[in-house]
This record gives C-alpha cells, structure tokens and sequence, in this order.
C-alpha cells in the first residue's frame, strides 16, 4: 500500500459570525496517497477553500488532526507551518501565482534564494524541457498566455518538490483545450513523480482524469461512487 | 535582496521616479544647508580666523562693534591676556560693482593678522591688503583704490584668502589709516584721540583676565558671533527651515514605500500561502529602502556639488562636511522608521486570504 502523504481525521472548522456559528467544514475524513490524482467539486461556498487552507496548512481545525507527509501539523505555530507549507506543499492557484516582476526562470530561483541557495540549472532545465516551456524562461507572467502561466506555476511547485500539490481551480482561466492539457499535465507529473495531488474545480469534465471525486456541500465532504 | 532589485529592474520607470523624488528633496535640502552655512560663515569668517577668545567692545555699544569706541586707556586696563587692537568700520569701495567692504584696523603683526595668500602684508602708508573675495569685482594686486566720500588713493599689496565681515569682503590695513580713512568716509571726526579703537580681541593665558568692567564689556567670541546683527535669526531660520524639510520628506518618502508595499499585498500573501517566511519578505522591502534612498541622495549630492561649483563666488555656498552627513544618517533614519509601518503590513498579512 502506498504512503499516506495527507492526512485529515475528525476535522472541522467553525467561525462566529455576528450571534452565528458557521460550520466551514463539519466532520471531515480524509487521505491521499502518494500518486493519486483526486477532484473535489462543489459550489462556491460549499466549503472547498477552507477544506484546502487546511490540507495546505494556511489554517489550523477547529478540532480534528492534520497530518502533511508525516508531520503532524494540528497545533503547530504560524512560523512552523510555514515552514511546512514551504517544504512539503506546493500550491497551483487560480490566476496564477506568480510574482510579476520576475522572469520564468526567476519564478523557480526564488525559491532557492528563499531557501538560502542558488539556482539549479540542472532541475530547472529538465522541468522546463518536460513540460515544453523552455523557450518561455525569460519572459515575464505579463507576456505569457494563461496556459503558458499555469505552466510555470506547475513548473514552480516541481522545481520545490513538495508531496503534497494543492491546485485551487487552476483553469479558471483558460479555455477548453488549454484546460484539458494542463490538467492532462498535473495528472501525469503527480502519477510520474509519486505526488498526491488535489485538485478544487466545478468543471465535471476535468474529472475524467482524476483517480477520485469528491463533492462538497455545505461543508461536508463525500467521496462519489463510480 | 532577490525581490527587491529584481522589481526595481522589472519596472524601472516607476523607481526612476521615485529616486528622482528623492533626489530633488535630498538636493533642495544639501543645496540649502550648503548655502545656509555659507552665508552664515560669510557673517563670522572675520573673526573665526582670529581663533581667539573673546572681544571687548565699549559698554554702551551694545555689543555693536561698529558702534564702540575705545581707547589706550581702555586697552591698557585689559590684562592678563593675549590681546590684539581692532578698528572696524564700513566703507564702499566702486570696482565692476559698488560693493560694500568692512574695513579692519590692525596692528601688524598681531595675532589677528590676516594670512597672505597673495602678493604681502601692508608695510607703509596708504597701502592696504584685500579679502579676495573682491578679485570677483575686479581687483587686482598693484591696483589703486579709493574709497566713496574719500580722497586718498590705496595700493593693493596683498590679498588674503575669503574674508568677510557680516557678509561684507574684509579690507585690511594699519590702525592709523584705519583712523584716517574711517574718518574720511563717514565725512566726521568721530574718533576720540590718536588711539581710538573699535574692540579689544584676547585670546589664551586668560587665567588672571581682569579689564575696566565699567566702561568695556567682554564676551567670548561664539556669544559675540551670535550678537551681530541678524545672525541668529538668519541661522535659526535656516536651521528650522531645514529641519522642517528633512522632516518632511523623510515622512513624504516614508508614505511612498508604504503605498508601493500595500500595491503589493495580494503577492506578499501568496508568497507568504506558499511558505516564504515573513523575513524574507520583510527583508527585500527593507533593501529596496536602503538602495532608493541611497540612490536618490547620492544624485542629490552630485548635483549640489555641480551647482555650488558652477555659482562660486555668486553666492555663499558652503559644503560642511559634517552638516552633510547628519542630513544623510537622519534621512537614512526617518526612512528606516518609515519602512517599519511597511514591515508591520507584511506581516500583518493572512495568507489564507490568497486562496478562495
């Protein structure tokens, strides 16, 4: 059996509201395994985000275990989980999250600066050549196409080689064609590279190449029967 | 470091401005102290060569040296100190320009004889020694001189370096053509006898100084500096002037590197989503400062430097070294403080807002 690389157990997330308590998330149990590939959908407010801020370690439970590739990270400080979130956590968000003002190849040097390193030519020319953006490594986020951007974020998270790949609706901005090629792509690297992979959309034609799917509604999580 | 220079490379245009801001702050307030200090030096650089102690003047001048009249009685009853016999008195001379000078009565030899930078030091009759700072309007060694409303004819025989008297070039000469002249200018005999005097200047061996403290009054020298007329308003005017401004644009610059941080919230956030500590982003923030303003002041200087150098002799402008880098340290200090409210909104971040 494959590792376990995200664990949640028991948990939730509730927060006040004026006189009310809103369940963000009621009682959630939840693992992926190293090479699975999993879709969760749901409407917006459904409680998709904060499943996610949680599994990605932005936000600790209400109640409830969090375990991020071994580590439990349920009542870990702020400093610690960022800690966490850089080293075993790779993020793929909507609009893209890449600084504007650094080149491609920049995005992927930040990483190692932060880490107090210099740039791995080697690993960033390999991931590049792969996934076909070699041509892109000087250009700035502002002269690339949305494909091309969601690209290089995916490109960013392989160049820190996290387990775990939280990907909050990555396609939100690209047409059909382009959507169903990144997707293709995260799900063949995830299966490649041993990653557990989550990826948050309502777009019901993605899950064609996920391993599972869950829905979300009103802050309780159900894995869909195939 | 990484973040910070590379968006100062990304978008150029927008930091040349802001150094440009900088620069013409940091080189309005140089250029103002260079010229502050300058007109306040051209007030008191006279009587800052002497090095001296203090002065006495008669009591009921009040402290208007111009005004006090003293005589060989008087500066036999000083002692116990170096002492020197000073005339003062205005005159104006006419060269390419009308232009007023102080005149100074010396004794030769005395330790508030001028140095000679040109030329030597007046030995006879009739011959004077000129600040150069008169060599702007024209004059020249050898040259014949007549003060306005007088009839003696005076040679240059000497220059001495930049010499003024209440922004007034020094004309140098014996205290007997001191008397002569001085007279003759103000058209009156207003001198009281052959040994008439405008001030007494001591300097060292002060330990048993005693003088007629009914008729004179002495002052150390720097309390005298700040009695002629209009100095002190001139340097608390400046001095407040210019406070204000370093004031002011410290705060101005510390407004602008808060906006550009705030710009940058929602990427701060990501980064921070992502697991790049609050350090490392604090850090390129707080580099970004250093480097602008570093930047921004160093044009700054260039350009006082280059405007001092192409109006010399037109104004009073004065670099003091000293002046010049408390002003820098104080703008570097204001700045920092400025950059800890950006600081505060980087970590204020949550970076659970990035996501949903």
């Amino acid at each position: 059996m494959a590792q376990k690389l995200l664990v949640l157990s028991g948990v939730t997330r509730t927060f006040t509201q004026g006189s009310e308590t809103v369940h963000a998330l009621r009682t959630t149990d939840f693992s992926i395994e190293a090479g699975e590939f999993v879709a969760i959908i749901g409407p917006s407010g459904s409680g998709k985000s904060t499943f996610l801020t949680i599994a990605g370690g932005l936000q600790t439970p209400t109640s409830g275990e969090v375990t991020i590739d071994g580590m439990d990270v349920t009542n870990m400080n702020k400093k610690a989980l960022s800690r966490v979130r850089f080293d075993h956590v790779g993020f793929i968000l909507q609009a893209s999250n890449l600084v504007p003002f650094l080149t491609v190849s920049q995005q992927l040097e930040l990483r190692s600066r932060v880490a107090g390193t210099r740039l791995d030519k080697r690993l960033r020319d390999k991931i590049f050549h792969e996934l076909g953006i070699t041509k892109l490594a000087r250009k700035y986020p502002s002269d690339l196409s949305g494909g091309e951007r969601q690209r290089v974020a995916i490109a960013k998270v392989l160049y820190g080689n996290p387990n775990v790949i939280l990907a909050d609706e990555p396609t939100a901005s690209l047409d059909t064609t382009k959507a169903f090629e990144v997707v293709e792509l995260l799900a063949r690297e995830t299966k490649d590279r041993g990653k557990a992979t989550i990826m948050v959309t309502h777009d019901e034609r993605l899950t064609k190449y996920c391993d599972k799917v869950y829905e979300m509604h009103d802050g309780v999580l159900k894995l869909r029967q195939p | 470091m990484f973040l910070g220079i590379n968006e100062i490379r990304h978008d150029k245009a927008r930091f040349i401005l802001i150094v440009a801001v900088i620069a013409l702050v940091s080189y309005l307030t140089y250029f103002l102290t260079a010229l502050a200090y300058g007109l306040a030096t051209s007030y008191t650089q006279g009587i800052d060569q002497w090095h001296a102690s203090g002065i006495v003047l008669q009591k009921d001048a009040n402290n208007n040296v111009a005004r006090s009249l003293l005589t060989s009685t008087d500066f036999d009853s000083v002692t116990g100190a170096t002492k020197a016999r000073l005339g003062v008195s205005t005159a104006t001379v006419e060269l390419d320009k009308t232009k007023d000078v102080a005149l100074f009565g010396i004794d030769q030899g005395s330790f508030i004889t001028p140095s000679i930078s040109e030329g030597r030091m007046a030995t006879t009759d009739h011959e004077i020694v000129a600040s150069d700072a008169l060599k702007l309007i024209g004059l020249k060694l050898d040259q014949s001189l007549r003060f306005k409303g007088a009839s003696t004819d005076y040679t240059v025989v000497g220059f001495t370096g930049h010499a003024t008297f209440q922004t007034a070039p020094i004309i140098y000469m014996s205290l007997a053509e001191w008397r002569n002249a001085s007279a003759a200018v103000s058209g009156m005999t207003a001198m009281r006898d052959q040994t008439t005097i405008s001030a007494i200047v001591t300097k060292d061996n002060m330990s048993s100084f005693a003088y007629d403290s009914n008729r004179l009054n002495w002052q150390n020298i720097n309390d005298y500096a700040f009695t002629l007329p209009g100095y002190s308003a001139q340097v608390a005017t400046f001095g407040t002037m210019i406070g204000f401004l370093i004031f002011i644009s410290s705060f101005m610059l510390a407004i602008f590197i808060y906006i550009l941080t705030i710009q940058k919230k929602s990427m701060f956030g990501i980064l921070k989503a992502e697991g790049v500590p609050n350090r490392y982003i604090s850090r390129s923030v707080k580099t970004q400062i250093v480097v602008l303003v570093c930047a921004g002041m160093l044009v700054g200087l260039v350009l006082t430097l280059l405007t001092g150098w192409g109006l010399t002799g037109k104004v009073p402008f004065l670099v003091q070294p000293l002046f010049f880098a408390a002003i820098t340290v104080l703008f570097l200090f204001c700045a920092a403080v400025g950059g800890v409210a950006s600081v505060r909104v980087v970590t204020k971040i949550d970076p659970v807002e990035a996501i949903g």
